[in-house]
């Protein structure tokens, strides 16, 4: 009986257990926002996009996405991941390097690249080199540690539109 | 990625092998995925286009397992952006053309759609005008449109044009263009210079146009500016300077004319071989020349004949090439086309032909000193006299004008063949090609002064010295010779017209007893729309303009009125005149040669003698010069026919008889003498036919009746004792009454004249009849 007893206190204790290790899980939560980015002698302003006002051709939006720990758990190896927008070119050095490592595709995210290269036809045979940024169709950053629980990450990338 | 494929990378240990591989991986894939490929052109993002952006991300936790999140969507729209380009030749840079004198150029840019929509280019500005040192010498201007590489539309308007680019089709996509050319020419007299044509276009996007319109606005781009400078080079230009003088006296005038030629251009005037073709023989078998063509002036469509011998010379101190040979030629074409050689025989044209032995080579060296009309320095000079006309109207200003014109090949650039430069060649026209033979032709006959582009004279005209005349005489004769009453000298101011008039329903009555001195009686009423024609002739050379005054016989009125173009006076008055003893004419306008009809309209007074001649008259005077003028008369005759009845005794009775008494038996014999009181024209007179007043056959009835008071021979004779006797055998019918013979008739009727004449001062003028009646 105290075996029994004993068995069963064992059982709640693993379930107990068990609830609290399937409780203790990282939650990320992303927010994305854009503004453009007026450049001038005084410094640099930005304003908030907003619907009712139109983008215009070569304007320079800065996209900003948040990530926030909101579980109890690290989140590991969080790499946000962002597509260049259509009609949008990525403006080169623009991507932050805070808190991870940009990376970009050219393929629309089959592969990546913290430099991204590609072969052109010379005379002289094929050379390779850099690929032009604004030919970049996506972005991502490979943080460079764990996102803590309640801890949050900020990483910005700005284009230019076309 | 799959969960499961998801849990699998989660491994760490895997994930370490992994990720070093995938990025050598994708590096090596990106590599060769791309190879060969050109960078992407960078396109406007399309207005109306959603710029949409949502985030993700991966992470794990640390149990290894993987977790991915979305972020908000960001949703912006784009908005009309329109913007272009302007390019020339030079791309953004502006143009540049050149072209000589007499061309024309062809400014094309291209406008293209840089924006990020669907727009209508616009042109606030476009030439012309036309800025540049020689923007005053553009003659004509027109444009050229392809939209987006389509068909080229020429020769269009600036409205036409500009329909064009907001019609429908002329909706450009981003990145689409239109192409307009500017397409103007120039004239030929023109110095090296610059022409600089303008565009300034934008381009408007309307949102209503845009595939995604909603929450567009319509919005048009700055405007942007390109130019053409297009540079004109140095051509030949042949001024010509023509002057002319008048010799010799005012019957047989001779006209002087002088052409001077030099290049006042700035390159050299060369020969043509295309001007060979015009002649034939010698020398038009050189291999190119120039021309200066002069066709011989005209009078009354005839060409004016050459008087003495034409010369031509040069001078090589103004730019007449050293070796070069000038000619003199004529042509006896009217049209100038053919038939050049070198004899003067029915010269129609005149010309000077300068080779220098080959095709192409400088003839006449600019020196820089002429402009068109104005040769102080001529390298060629051409001097030739014809004979001046005197016919009608070579008094006149412009009665003679002449104008010379001048064929050359233009530098052009040093091209070879040259192109062809004289005046009316409005665009460049190459010596080689097929149509140089007609160019030249109508170049030669070019009739503007100073023509474009070069190569004509000035037009001179010239009049012959003056030589007034006047005459005024009958209708159709003004010229006639006459004297009005029979005793003045037969002259051209003594001409006359005779008219007749007569009181409507009034008998004459010769009261005279002397045959041709007949005393009429006198008209109880006035005598209106007495109707005189007369014509007044321009017999000089000259336009004149004249004064006529009519003179009325004394007593009567006279006003001179217009013909109506149907033999009879108008109702309006002749140059202003009023009725009155004299009527004046004045400001009578009459071209040289031309001859104007008109009236003098007299009225009798009441009381006017019949049978009785009144002179009036006109007298034409030019207002120019007072001592030409001429005089006609008008013979106003009240009745014509005088009768003057007398008689003889025959045969009479032994007794005693008072005197002109006749006794019962004796015999009577009656003579009605009948004749025209009109004046006889004068011996060697010229004076028409219908200005002498005449009778027409049987218009003239002479009524003999015994018993008609107060007649009263029918009751004391017997009757006539037989026919009666016209002493003029012409025709003149009888009728006797009681008839039908004339025994015993007391009353006959004679219709004087016939086939073989009329009562007429120039032919029959008079006769008589006679009869016989025994008393009873």
């Amino acid at each position: 009986m105290r075996l029994v007893a004993r068995s069963i206190l064992v059982c709640l204790s693993v379930i107990a257990l068990t609830a609290s290790v399937a409780l203790a899980r990282p939650d990320v939560v992303l927010h994305l926002s854009g503004a453009t980015v007026q450049r001038t002698a005084s410094g640099e302003k930005l304003v908030p996009l907003d619907p009712a006002v139109k983008l215009k051709a070569g304007e320079i939006v800065r996209w900003t996405i948040v990530g926030n720990n909101k579980g109890s758990d690290p989140a590991l190896h969080f790499t946000p991941v962002d597509k260049i927008p259509a009609g949008t070119a990525y403006i080169a050095g623009t991507a932050t390097i805070t808190g991870g490592r940009p990376e970009f595709s050219l393929d629309e995210g089959k592969t990546w690249s913290p430099k991204p290269m590609v072969v052109i036809q010379s005379p002289a045979g094929p050379v390779s080199r850099p690929a032009d940024p604004s030919s970049f169709t996506n972005i991502r950053w490979i943080a460079d540690k764990s996102l803590a629980p309640k801890a949050s990450a900020r990483f910005s990338f700005e284009v230019r539109v076309k | 990625m799959t969960r499961s494929k998801a849990r699998l990378m989660s491994q760490p240990w895997i994930a370490s092998l992994l990720r070093p591989a995938a990025s050598m991986a994708a590096a090596a894939f990106v590599c060769c995925a791309l190879a060969f490929m050109s960078q992407p052109a960078a396109a406007a993002t399309a207005a109306g286009t959603l710029i949409s952006n949502t985030a993700s991300a991966t992470y794990t936790d640390t149990n290894g397992v993987n977790y991915s999140t979305q972020s908000n969507t960001v949703v912006v729209e784009v908005q009309n952006a329109p913007s272009l380009t302007v390019f020339t030749n030079n791309g953004a840079a502006p143009g540049t053309g050149t072209g000589v004198p007499n061309s024309c150029f062809a400014d094309v840019y291209t406008l293209t759609n840089t924006g990020n929509g669907l727009g209508h280019f616009q042109l606030p500005t476009i030439s012309p005008p036309f800025a540049g040192s020689d923007a005053g010498s553009v003659t004509t201007t027109s444009y050229s449109l392809s939209i987006n590489g389509g068909a080229t539309t020429t020769g269009m308007t600036l409205a036409a044009l500009n329909a064009a680019l907001a019609a429908p089709g002329g909706l450009i996509p981003a990145g689409g263009n239109v192409v307009i050319t500017i397409n103007y020419c120039i004239g030929g007299a023109v110095v090296p210079g610059t022409i600089i044509s303008t565009v300034q276009a934008n381009i408007k996007y309307l949102a209503a146009d845009q595939p995604n319109p909603g929450g567009l606005v319509d919005t048009t781009s700055a405007n942007v500016t390109n130019t053409y400078t297009d540079t004109i080079t140095g051509d030949a230009r042949l001024d010509l300077q023509k002057t002319v003088s008048i010799t010799g006296p005012a019957g047989a005038p001779v006209v002087n004319y002088t052409v001077k030629a030099a290049n006042g251009g700035n390159a050299a005037a060369r020969s043509l071989t295309s001007v060979q073709g015009i002649g034939s023989g010698a020398p038009f078998t050189t291999p190119g020349a120039l021309v200066v063509a002069d066709n011989i002036p005209l009078f009354a469509a005839t060409t004016l004949t050459l008087n003495g011998v034409p010369a031509v010379a040069t001078n090589i101190g103004n730019g007449f090439v050293a070796g070069a040979v000038a000619t003199i030629v004529y042509s006896t074409d009217p049209t100038g086309a053919t038939g050049w050689s070198t004899s003067a025989a029915n010269a129609k044209w005149i010309g000077v032909y300068v080779t220098n032995g080959a095709a192409y080579s400088p003839v006449v060296n600019t020196n820089g000193t002429s402009a068109a009309g104005n040769v102080p320095n001529p390298a060629i000079t051409l001097t030739f006299s014809v004979n001046g006309p005197t016919g009608p109207g070579s008094g006149n200003a412009n009665a003679v004008c002449n104008i010379a014109n001048s064929v050359v090949g233009g530098d052009a650039n040093n091209a070879n063949p040259s192109q062809l430069v004289g005046p009316t060649i409005v665009t460049l026209v190459n010596d080689g090609s097929a149509g140089a033979p007609t160019q030249i032709n109508n170049a030669i006959n070019n009739s503007t002064s100073l023509a474009n582009p070069s190569g004509a004279s000035q037009l001179v005209c010239v009049a012959m010295p003056a030589s007034r005349a006047v005459l005024n005489g009958p209708r159709t004769a003004p010229g006639a010779t006459g004297s009005y009453d029979g005793v003045v000298a037969v002259s051209n101011d003594n001409d006359f017209t005779d008219v007749g008039f007569v009181q409507p329903a009034f008998t004459v009555v010769n009261g005279g007893t002397v045959p041709g001195t007949p005393n009429g009686n006198n008209f109880s009423a006035a005598v209106s729309g007495i109707n005189v024609s007369s014509d007044v002739m321009n017999s000089g050379n000259v336009d004149d303009t004249y004064t006529i005054v009519a003179t009325a016989p004394a007593g009567f009125t006279v006003q001179l009125f217009q013909d109506n173009g149907a033999n009879a006076p108008s109702a309006t008055p002749l140059g202003g005149a009023t009725a009155g003893a004299t009527s004046t004419a004045t400001g009578v306008v009459v071209a040289s040669g031309v001859t104007l009809h008109y009236w003098a309209v007299y009225s009798a007074p009441s009381g006017t003698q019949s049978l009785k001649r009144y002179d009036g008259n006109t007298i034409a005077t030019s207002a120019a010069d007072a001592t030409i003028h001429n005089e006609t008369h008008h013979e106003l005759y009240s009745s014509f026919v005088a009768l003057t009845k007398s008689v003889v005794i025959v045969t009479n009775c032994a007794g005693a008889v008072p005197a002109n008494g006749v006794c019962p038996g004796g015999t009577l014999t009656y003579t009605l003498d009948y004749r025209t009181i009109v004046t006889i024209p004068g011996a060697g007179n010229t004076e028409p036919a219908a200005a002498i007043l005449t009778t027409s056959a049987g218009s003239v009835v002479v009524t003999e009746d015994g018993a008609a008071a107060p007649n009263n021979w029918a009751t004391f004779t017997n009757g006539l004792n037989g026919a009666v006797i016209d002493s003029n055998a012409w025709g003149t019918v009888f009728t006797y009454t009681p008839g039908p013979g004339p025994a015993t008739a007391t009353k006959f009727t004679a219709q004087l004249g016939g086939a073989s004449g009329v009562l007429s001062p120039t032919g029959t003028a008079q006769g008589t009849l006679t009869f016989a009646l025994t008393v009873k």
